[in-house]
């Protein structure tokens, strides 16, 4: 997959969110349902999915216990709480925002500014 | 709540559970491996090896995520701080002199600073140790004289407890000495209160056994009783559960007992024995009758202020009803805990305040002091702490570590300090104990206070020692700290440096005279003996009840009488004899010569009233004159010791000189009207000066009889050693002839003189110690300082030494540029010890090879400082400096 594009800055931690928010999911499927929803699209450093995880239920946006995988293995289970919910709502609004914003001023052409 | 409840949970199990959250991780993370290589293997069929291999790959650094997981957690700090403190006491290790004088004047500094704080706290605390203390009250009658207090006020006191508003349950107390009489043990005198049954009720503490006094105790008429304290009642009555209803004898008055007070109890002062107050205020008019002291509590709603104001208003009037006695007079009211400590007044008060402050400015001055010695260990580390800025490391981040470095010093400081105050506070209680009459609020041991002010200090120390120093070194930014890194920075050291080197060697030979001399003048006075054989006498200071007038001087004639010739004739008894005092510890007079032109000021002595045959009891052999005789009593003659006749006379002969007592106020047995003739010339006895720095203390004795003095110290003296349980043989002795005779402080003399002088004793160990401290940190701020400018210097010597110069003419050069400083240094000290000196009143004469010796001392620290780097230099080639440069 050569044509990846690398995640912005920032950007990890709202797709653990949304990923996530989708189900309850151990590290490595956070991992492929974001290469999932994203369709392979976006480039993500294995390794700092994990930080990224700490850090978010460091903040109390998910929790996480310890499960059963699909293969009978011991795994840690990260699900969404309420103010992870809250929080991805708001930060869901936001990139929306500067989203439409970016795009906008993307679109301009030098016609539409005369 | 959820997300701070989540963030604490994570920090409780980050602080106390780290090695169970990295197992954790590391078990995800693997986990997470083999799921990506197992997808390999399955959707790629790769080799199951080379699967794991780019899962590995792919996941990036194992260890690298597994790190930036923990300092998720928030706890790095901890891990930077035990760093940077396992660095501190390897620097600790590496530069030995510096933490051996650094440690140890540190250790000094905060032992001083946290026994004053103890002190201080003790004494400064207003709140009494019973049920809501702080509203305890002491109430005095205030004179011209600062912290003089007029106490014969039964009269005020018995209006006051009318009319007052502001503060009830007042009362009154006063310590008498009884003599103890029980059915099992010899008499002995005991501090006894007598005191109002309010006393019990103002400090709100039930009894343990019984009850305590009630006002119905105080009628004229009721039945004698008494009060035990815990202390008393254990190591008297052996804790005996059926001690109410017992009868003691206390000063001849068989009295029942009728209840004993819980442990720690000692209200108002230090006592275990109360009685009922019984004085009746009407008897007596404005300040007569007995003097007491008063207490009360502070009235609901009612504040000192308010009392003070209802205090003063009454002082006014009675101040217009008895000018004649009260005009002069100022009713005061303040904390109870205040009163008998002296601090009588809010200027007081707030004079302790400030010495606290003081002292605890000590560790500061130590510390400034440090802080020099540090950054010249600071610069030294310029280049490192270049490279580590160049890694990323914050100015802050290098602060810091140099904070912990300096704290890890200091916390060994304080804790070597806090050793030495605990058992420096152990002795002082236990002197306090054993010279009794203290407070029983009173307890300085370390309290927690004491430990949260050392590792104040200790924190204040380490920032200025170790954050100063590294503000000043990393000012000059990355580049200065990069050309220090090559070693290019020689030069920097301007001004300040020499400014920093000649306050050191100034500061060093202005305070090590003084502490060195004041030091030895203590040591010598704590080593000084009494010069006669003082193991072989026992005294007592012998009393009959009713201290002071009320005693019958007929009586006291013939149980003096009997006393002593019945200890004259125990076996191996030598002589018998008394005095109105202990030798050396007499209380003072004034008087003028009456022949004497020059002196027309009031001379300072001491006074004794001795029996005819005390000074040869006492081997004082007569130097000039005559001994008392017989025919001396009654007369006018008295015999002075030889600090007397060297001080006052001169070198004429005393004999047949005449002098008045000066003083308005004269001790008892003394006439201001009459003349006195010297006879005879003694020996200075005993031998050791009363203060340091004394050449002695003059001393007039007067012959006495029985009958003439009381209280007074009986001796006695025998032959050889002091036979065992002598001192309980005196006792009995003193029962047999009376048994309200009171024998106080039974002990040997030589024993007596060991805790008149415990205090020079500790105090001696005290100024050692902090001279000792000065001394080291001096030292190694010189040589510290001087070595490292001349190391400094190695490139420039070597480069000289290439360019031809001869090596003898470049050690002259830097050596005679440390001397000039050295020089500037010793004049400045020299000229602060002289003047301070001159104005405590030492002769310069006699300290001059003291400033001498410090400064050879000092200058040879500084040469050998200087010497050593600069030999280096010489050895140093030129190509090899210049190498290091490229």
């Amino acid at each position: 997959v050569t044509d990846n594009a690398a995640l912005l800055p920032g950007t990890l931690d709202l797709l653990i969110l949304k990923a996530v928010s989708l189900g309850k999911l151990h590290g490595y499927g956070v991992l492929l349902r974001i290469q999932q929803i994203t369709d392979g699209a976006l480039l993500v450093q294995q390794g700092a999915l994990y930080p990224a995880l700490y850090r978010l239920e460091q903040q109390g946006l998910i929790e996480s216990d310890w499960g059963t995988s699909d293969n009978n293995r011991r795994a840690k289970f990260y699900r969404l709480t309420t103010s992870g919910r809250a929080q991805l709502g708001d930060e869901v609004a936001t990139w929306n925002r500067l989203a439409e914003a970016i795009a906008m001023a993307l679109r301009t052409t030098r016609g539409d500014i005369r | 709540v959820k997300r701070l409840a989540a963030r604490a949970r994570a920090a409780w199990y980050a602080l106390w559970r780290p090695r169970e959250l990295d197992a954790a991780m590391d078990e995800e993370m693997r986990f997470h491996i083999e799921m990506e290589a197992e997808r390999l293997v399955r959707q790629q069929g790769c080799d199951p090896l080379e699967a794991r291999r780019r899962a590995s790959v792919a996941f990036g650094g194992l260890e690298k995520y597994k790190g930036a997981g923990r300092d998720v957690r928030g706890f790095q700090w901890i891990d930077s701080i035990s760093l940077d403190a396992r660095l501190g006491v390897r620097m600790m290790v590496k530069h030995r002199g510096l933490t051996l004088a650094g440690g140890f004047a540190m250790a000094v500094a905060i032992a001083i600073g946290a026994m004053s704080f103890e002190i201080f706290s003790e004494v400064l605390d207003p709140a009494l140790p019973v049920e809501d203390g702080q509203r305890v009250v002491a109430l005095r009658y205030a004179t011209d004289t600062p912290g003089g207090a007029e106490r014969r006020v039964l009269r005020d006191f018995a209006a006051w407890r009318t009319e007052l508003t502001t503060i009830e349950q007042l009362g009154a107390f006063r310590t008498v000495q009884h003599n103890l009489v029980t059915a099992h043990s010899l008499p002995e005198p005991v501090r006894v209160a007598e005191i109002n049954a309010s006393g019990f009720t103002v400090a709100r503490t039930p009894p343990l056994l019984g009850r305590y006094l009630l006002p119905a105790d105080e009628q004229q008429n009721a039945a004698p009783v008494v009060v035990l304290g815990h202390r008393a009642w254990q190591s008297r009555f052996g804790g005996d559960p059926r001690i109410v209803g017992q009868v003691i004898t206390l000063g001849g008055t068989p009295s029942t007992i009728v209840g004993v007070m819980p442990d720690g109890f000692e209200f108002p002062l230090d006592h275990q024995f109360w009685v009922p107050f019984r004085e009746d205020p009407l008897k007596y008019g404005p300040l007569q009758g007995p003097e007491i002291s008063m207490f009360g509590r502070l009235a609901p709603g009612a504040s000192m202020e308010s009392a003070q104001a209802e205090l003063t208003a009454s002082g006014a009037r009675a101040a217009a009803d008895y000018p004649q006695t009260h005009a002069r007079l100022r009713p005061v009211v303040l904390p109870f805990t205040y009163e008998p400590l002296g601090v009588t007044d809010p200027v007081r008060a707030w004079a302790l305040r400030l010495a606290q402050l003081f002292v605890g400015a000590l560790v500061f001055v130590v510390s400034v002091n440090l802080a020099i010695l540090v950054y010249a260990r600071t610069v030294t580390r310029l280049g490192e702490i270049a490279m580590r800025t160049a890694l990323g490391a914050s100015r802050r981040r290098i602060l810091g570590q140099l904070f912990v470095e300096s704290f890890v010093l200091a916390v060994a400081g304080a804790g070597a300090g806090l050793l030495l105050t605990r058992v420096a506070l152990t002795q002082m209680q236990s002197l306090i104990v054993a010279n009794g009459s203290v407070p029983f609020w009173i307890n300085v041991e370390l309290s927690t206070g004491t430990y949260v002010y050392a590792i104040g200090l200790a924190g204040l120390a380490a920032f200025v020692m170790g954050v100063l120093p590294g503000l000043k070194a990393t000012s000059g930014g990355f580049n200065a700290s990069l050309r220090q890194l090559h070693g290019q920075g020689g030069s920097r050291l301007g001004p300040v440096w020499t400014t920093l080197v000649v306050a050191q060697v100034a500061v060093a030979v202005a305070i090590l005279p003084m502490a060195a001399y004041f030091a030895w003048q203590v040591v010598r006075m704590d080593t000084e003996g009494p010069g006669f054989a003082a193991d072989q006498f026992v005294v007592a200071t012998v009393a009959m009840n009713g201290d002071g007038a009320g005693v019958d001087s007929g009586t006291l004639l013939r149980r003096q009488r009997e006393l002593m010739s019945r200890l004259e004739a125990e076996p191996n008894v030598s002589a018998v004899t008394f005095s109105s005092g202990v030798p050396g510890f007499a209380p003072g007079g004034r008087i003028e010569l009456e022949d004497s032109a020059a002196d027309a000021d009031a001379l300072e002595i001491s006074t004794q009233h001795v029996a005819l045959d005390m000074l040869a009891a006492y081997d004082a052999a007569i130097v000039a004159g005559r001994a008392f005789t017989a025919a001396d009593l009654g007369a006018d003659s008295v015999v002075v010791n030889r600090t007397f006749a060297r001080k006052f006379i001169g070198s004429r002969s005393p004999l047949g000189m005449r002098f008045r007592y000066a003083a308005r106020r004269l001790e008892a047995g003394v006439d201001a009207r009459r003349s006195y003739q010297i006879v005879g010339v003694v020996r200075d006895f005993p031998g050791f000066s009363p203060a340091p720095g004394s050449q002695g203390e003059p001393t007039v004795y007067h012959p006495a009889v029985p009958g003439d003095v009381h209280p007074f110290l009986l001796a006695v003296r025998f032959n050889g050693g002091i036979p065992a349980g002598f001192t309980d043989r005196l006792r009995t002795i003193g029962a047999e002839v009376d048994p309200s005779l009171q024998l106080r402080r039974v002990l040997p003399l030589s024993e007596l003189y060991g805790q008149l002088r415990s205090f020079w004793h500790y105090l001696a160990w005290g100024a050692g110690l902090v001279t000792l401290s000065v001394l080291l940190l001096s030292a190694a701020g010189m040589y510290a300082l001087m070595s490292f400018t001349v190391a400094r210097r190695t490139r420039e010597i070597a480069i000289r030494t290439a360019l031809g110069a001869s090596p003898r003419a470049i050690v002259f050069t830097l050596v005679s540029r440390v001397a000039r400083q050295l020089a500037i240094g010793f004049a400045v000290g020299a000229l602060v010890a002289a003047g301070v000196f001159v104005a405590i009143d030492v002769r310069i004469g006699e300290v001059a090879p003291l400033v001498l010796v410090v400064t050879s001392v000092m200058a040879a620290i500084g040469l050998v400082a200087a010497v050593g780097p600069a030999r280096q230099g010489l050895r140093v080639q030129a190509s090899d400096t210049l190498k290091a440069d490229a």
